[in-house]
């Protein structure tokens, strides 16, 4: 080699050495440690990027499994679901967390909202077993309190008034000194005043407005209805039995014919009004005990 | 939630199986004729959402021909000047009464 090759080649390994180096420059280093990667999971759920912060959270139980923080990560994990309305994974990861970690501090919140997303689900029954394990696993817990209110809306979704009731006496039972006891004593006495929830018969609706088409409406309390039913029945029949009567039976035939769903729907109709002033009444009162407990799942 | 969604749609909007039965496809014809050709003329005029055919349609489509025209003739007679808010009927931002089939099936 002659010794101008050798010259630039030993200048270029000179300015290579010389520019800085991006992996070393800094002096910095990325080190995940479970706070540094909690925490990372933690940013996310509460930017209500749940996706992300699940990701986050299994990447710890994945890099720290005997972490003594296991069980809040897979309890976060569920939180996330949850949060994300997805109620499905949230219920298995809640039930996991009682499944792997037992006893410990997550246990109780985890029974509860094990119950929260069963609820959601429509799942009452399971629902009001995973409400009943949390004061088994602590009864000191806050959450302890809450799966009774839970219990008692859970009761009165499923259309059980006095089993709502019989939750919230027991809520004053067990705890009295609790922040939301008087809240709990105005909605007994909020059921109590509205005692069993007024409902209107289908039935009767629908038979109403067979024999005097209308009246089933207006049972309902649906008056315009009522009567734009009636006009239009009246019409109808009165039309047919005039053709019938001038021995113009094609014309009956047709009156009638168009006439008659008009009919059958009136009494199909009225048993629907009476059906929907019953969720009404029932969704009325569901509200009023809602905001007089002050609770919210 | 945000990210991807569990389970990919298989079903996509607008596709469903064809109509086999013929009184089905009498009324649902009927039906269609109605948006097509004479609705357009005076334009909408119904106050509910979804509109009396677009019930109309759905009813017989999903709850067959019986069923579909009595709840369609039930709800004609409530597409009146007498139809007040309350607790069966819930006012859309557009002033419509929402009053989809789902909520019509005798179902507490």
């Amino acid at each position: 080699m002659t010794t101008r090759p050798r010259v630039l080649l030993l200048l270029l390994a000179a300015v290579l050495a010389a520019l800085p180096s991006p992996s070393w420059a800094s002096g910095k280093e990325i080190v995940v440690t479970e706070t540094v990667q909690l925490g990372l999971a933690d940013a996310f759920l509460a930017e209500g990027e749940y996706y992300r912060a699940i990701t986050e959270y299994k990447k710890f139980l994945f890099l720290f499994p005997d972490s003594e923080k296991a069980d809040y990560a897979l309890f976060r994990v569920g939180t996330a679901y949850y949060r994300g309305e997805e109620y499905e994974p949230a219920a298995r990861t809640f039930a996991a967390v009682l499944e792997k970690y037992g006893m410990g501090a997550h246990a109780a919140p985890s029974a509860y909202f094990e119950g929260g997303s069963l609820w959601k689900l429509g799942r009452f029954d399971r629902a009001e077993a995973a409400f009943d394990r949390v004061a088994a696993l602590d009864p000191s817990s806050e959450y302890a309190p809450l799966s009774l209110i839970g219990k008692s809306l859970l009761s009165y979704d499923a259309r059980n008034v006095p089993g709502c009731r019989g939750e919230l006496a027991r809520f004053l039972e067990n705890y009295p000194q609790d922040a939301r006891a008087e809240r709990v004593r105005q909605t007994i006495a909020l059921l109590d005043r509205n005692g069993e929830v007024p409902r209107k018969s289908p039935a009767v609706a629908g038979v109403m407005s067979a024999v005097v088409p209308g009246s089933g409406y207006m049972y309902a309390g649906r008056y315009g209805d009522g009567v734009v039913a009636l006009i239009v029945n009246g019409l109808f029949i009165a039309g047919t039995v005039a053709a019938i009567h001038q021995e113009n039976y094609a014309v009956a035939a047709i009156v009638g014919g168009i006439g008659l769903p008009f009919y059958v729907g009136n009494i199909y109709g009225s048993a629907n009004a009476a059906t929907k002033w019953n969720i009404g009444v029932r969704k009325e009162l569901r509200e009023k005990i809602a905001v007089s407990l002050d609770y919210r799942f | 939630m945000k990210g991807p969604p569990a389970v990919p749609p298989q079903v996509f909007v607008g596709e469903r199986a064809p109509e086999t039965s013929s009184v089905r496809l009498v009324f649902l014809g009927a039906i269609e004729l109605f948006q097509k050709r004479i609705s357009p003329i005076e334009g909408p005029r119904c106050g509910f959402s979804p509109s009396c055919s677009a019930f109309g349609h759905q009813a017989v489509r999903e709850q067959g021909p019986v069923r579909g025209v009595m709840m369609t003739a039930d709800r004609l007679m409530r597409d009146t000047i007498f139809t007040v808010p309350g607790p069966g009927y819930t006012i859309l931002p557009n002033g419509y009464f929402f009053d989809p089939v789902s909520r019509n099936l005798l179902h507490e």
